[in-house]
């Protein structure tokens, strides 16, 4: 301890953690490294806190991935389609959603998402991860993407519905125009989910 | 990723540019959902915490002044989210009180050396009070200096000290006591 009289043992000891994750330097790395070397102890107390984060640092976690981005883009939309001061000179109607779709819509599509995502989630059991745009997801690929227009009047709980029927996941939406993007997990369920699709013309009112 | 070219992101986050904002996410997702993860302890509440992160960052994208790294402010906003989280649902003593009774020996230390059991990790780690816990993650998930993790959690370096000391102190005893090592 002589080497080190800068240093309280109480400060060495927590330093300690960061001669461990090598971000320690300068004079308190060199009081720290002196104070182990002369201390049986602390050489162990160091050895443990180095496996300790190498065992953190090996922990897998399945985080929400491409599910969660979509999430946020959704949000991020809707956030954008939302009128929020009314400008003098324009009729009413310019202050109305330029979508569609109507804002308990976008919500229902909001909360769709949270339950698709919390469904993948629950779902996954750690022998795949999610992957980015980019990537490949494991229940849908960017490659088979169906764009929707969801009828006026159709109800969150027929949209979600149908979606789950099909096997689809939002992507991406709405749209300047109330568009989202779907997707399907290969070409046939693609092709099949679009003629689904077109065919519950009281929920949809375009596919393709 | 470099802190330059984090920062270039949010730059262009700032200006809505929304490809930014997904490359921001991929680079920084994994590492912030382990670290609000591991103190929730329920996937679902630390993704909706996440969500909130995120849009807090494209939102505030263009108030990054470059004071910190950019990885601590994105910390520091998932630090203070998580912290919100368990004040509003009384899940935590926001005081530094602990539990003295800590083991020295070094057996404690040895034992770990010895045996890295994950699941006695964990546990010893769910033990500790979310603000000693976020000290160690932030040390040994990500490796930061304990400058940054005060940045992070916007207290005194020596406070984090004074965390480390304890969390490190608690974390060995409760080791040596799950694994039962003879004195």
């Amino acid at each position: 301890m002589s080497d080190t009289p800068e240093l309280s043992r109480d400060e060495i000891e927590a330093l300690l953690v960061f001669l461990a994750n090598d971000t320690l330097e300068g004079e308190e790395r060199a009081a720290v490294e002196a104070a182990v070397a002369a201390d049986p102890q602390l050489a162990g107390e160091l050895e443990a806190l180095k496996a300790m984060r190498r065992e953190m640092q090996a922990e897998e976690v399945s985080s929400p991935g491409e599910m969660g981005l979509a999430r946020l883009m959704r949000e991020i939309d809707a956030e954008a389609a939302t009128p929020v001061v009314p400008q003098a000179g324009l009729p009413e109607a310019a202050n109305l959603p330029s979508a569609p779709g109507s804002f308990w819509k976008i919500a229902a599509v909001v909360l769709f998402g949270l339950v698709v995502a919390q469904t993948a989630y629950i779902g996954y059991d750690g022998g795949t991860d999610f992957e980015l745009a980019g990537g490949e997801s494991p229940a849908a690929s960017a490659e088979f993407t169906i764009r929707v227009a969801f009828a006026e009047d159709a109800s969150e709980a027929e949209i979600r519905a149908l979606l789950l029927e099909q096997g689809l996941v939002i992507v991406d939406g709405p749209s300047a125009i109330g568009l989202y993007t779907l997707a399907a997990p290969d070409d046939a369920a693609r092709a099949e989910a679009v003629t689904a699709l077109v065919a519950r013309d009281d929920i949809v009112e375009s596919a393709e | 990723m470099l802190n330059s070219e984090l920062a270039d992101l949010l730059r262009r986050m700032a200006d809505g540019d929304r490809t930014a904002f997904a490359a921001f996410y991929k680079e920084l997702e994994k590492p912030v959902f382990r670290f609000i993860v591991s103190k929730m302890n329920d996937p679902h509440e630390a993704a909706d915490i996440q969500h909130d992160v995120f849009m807090d960052i494209w939102r505030s994208a263009g108030r990054f002044e470059g004071r910190s790294t950019v990885k601590t402010w994105v910390f520091g906003i998932a630090y203070r989210k998580t912290m919100d989280h368990f004040r509003k649902h009384k899940r935590v003593d926001l005081t530094d009180e602990i539990d003295e009774r800590v083991d020295d020996s070094p057996d404690a230390a040895t034992c770990l050396a010895s045996a890295q059991e994950a699941e006695h990790l964990r546990y010893c780690m769910d033990q500790l009070k979310p603000q000693h816990r976020s000290v160690v993650e932030l040390a040994f998930y990500q490796d930061m200096t304990y400058g940054e993790i005060a940045t992070v959690a916007e207290v005194p370096e020596g406070t984090i000290k004074t965390r480390v000391f304890h969390a490190k102190k608690l974390l060995l005893h409760c080791l040596s006591s799950r694994m039962e090592v003879p004195s």
